[in-house]
């Protein structure tokens, strides 16, 4: 299990949505599946309110080593701060 | 050979579709190397992730579209689409009446998808076997994990199908597709032209390899010749120019609609970079590598790739390199 507070740098718009997000100056990519559960404020909204610039914390598990020195991550939640 | 090239004046390159197809496939930039297992399937061409600026000038270059058989009217506009919204959509900002329209913020939240960039005014497209609707397909994609996604392509040749790159490769996801069903025009129910699946794949190594949104695009090449029946899009690689200001139309499968609609939006440029195109027409989660396309004189040029969300949204640009690796594809 990996946890990474992240800024959303693109969203890759299939469905489930795909995201590049950096920590640091690190990159990952990141996978929702059908299940990944989007939390904002308690509640559970959908996917479609992550934006670029957006700072969110992912909680997933490791995929693979990626490419071009980018990880992969496989979301299981992904929580939106208030503000 | 190379496709035929114009300068300046893509409205004239009115060539037949026979002289893009007698392009060669091996004539596109050296291969790149890939995982053995799939070395008979996928391919990433080298070329595109080490490109340097050319010095040359920049010259246009366009590939028709085919209509398919048999030829049907084509759509101009929709009923239930405002054309003067589009046509006015990334223009400097106006104050309208459209603020009487407008929701409180707090009302607004979680209700209006991110990507739907103001108000929503996408169009369902049903039935969706007029040209160009036919020309572009639902995929359902499996990846090598098992994952599932949903994803929008569309025809440039008899066999062969653009998309996004994160379409047919996800390195979260165990990197080239398993398998993608491939069903054009796709109206809900309807499958009027049938289905195919596709387990063969390209991209460039600018996105397998360096997973630069720059480089975002690939390809599905298909078994059979499903593209003869729906015919396919033309392409083009436009100047900085012809692309500011253009209005663009874009149509695919958004996952917030019910499954396998085709929605329609259109609108103009908001900005152009060296390999993207940017605009504020109205997308959706589902709709990654949907065709932007110019209606021009009857005919309909692809300049991008859908790709990405956020309002402008964005599609990877059809430059020369694209040009390129895409009349290759067409034709395997």
């Amino acid at each position: 299990m990996i946890t990474l507070p992240v800024v959303i740098r693109d969203v890759m718009e299939t469905w489930p949505l795909q995201l590049r997000v950096s920590l640091g100056s690190k990159f990952y990519l990141v996978s929702l599946w059908e299940d990944t559960e989007i939390r904002r404020g308690g509640r559970v909204v959908t996917a479609s309110i992550l934006v670029p610039g957006q700072r969110i914390i992912v909680y997933g598990r490791v995929s693979s080593m990626g490419v071009g020195g980018t990880d992969s991550v496989i979301a299981d939640v992904i929580t939106v701060p208030d503000g | 050979m190379r496709g035929k090239q114009y300068e300046q004046k893509p409205s004239q390159a009115a060539v037949a579709h026979e002289s893009v197809s007698s392009e060669q496939p091996g004539s596109s930039p050296g291969r790149g190397t890939h995982s053995q297992e799939t070395e008979d399937m996928h391919t990433e061409v080298s070329g595109e992730a080490t490109e340097s600026v050319s010095a040359t000038p920049f010259r246009e270059a366009v590939a028709e579209s085919f209509s398919g058989a048999p030829l049907q009217a084509e759509i101009e506009f929709l009923v239930g689409f405002d054309p003067s919204r589009a046509i006015n959509e990334g223009l400097p900002f106006a104050a309208t009446e459209d603020y009487n329209d407008l929701l409180p913020a707090e009302a607004a939240e979680y209700q209006t998808p991110e990507t739907v960039c103001g108000r929503d005014d996408r169009v369902r497209i049903s039935p969706a076997t007029a040209v160009p609707w036919r020309w572009i397909c639902q995929l359902i994609i499996t990846m090598p994990n098992g994952a599932g996604f949903r994803g929008t392509g569309w025809f440039i040749g008899p066999k062969c199908v653009m998309t996004a790159g994160h379409c047919v490769y996800s390195s979260a996801n165990g990197g080239w597709a398993r398998k993608i069903e491939v069903i054009p025009g796709m109206d809900g129910a309807a499958r009027p032209f049938g289905s195919a699946v596709g387990t063969c794949f390209r991209s460039v190594k600018g996105w397998t390899s360096s997973a630069d949104p720059n480089y975002d695009y690939g390809c599905i090449i298909l078994p059979a010749p499903l593209g003869n029946s729906t015919g396919y899009f033309g392409f083009a690689c436009l100047s900085d120019a012809s692309l500011t200001g253009l209005l663009l139309n874009n149509s695919g499968y958004p996952g917030d609609k019910a499954f396998g609609t085709q929605w329609f939006n259109a609108g103009r440029t908001s900005q152009i970079t060296a390999r993207k195109i940017y605009y504020m027409l109205d997308t959706y989660g589902g709709q990654s590598g949907s065709p932007v396309w110019r209606l021009c004189n009857g005919q309909r040029h692809a300049v991008g790739i859908h790709a990405y969300g956020g309002c402008p949204n964005s599609a990877t640009r059809i430059v020369q390199a694209v040009f390129d690796n895409m009349l290759a594809w067409r034709n395997l």
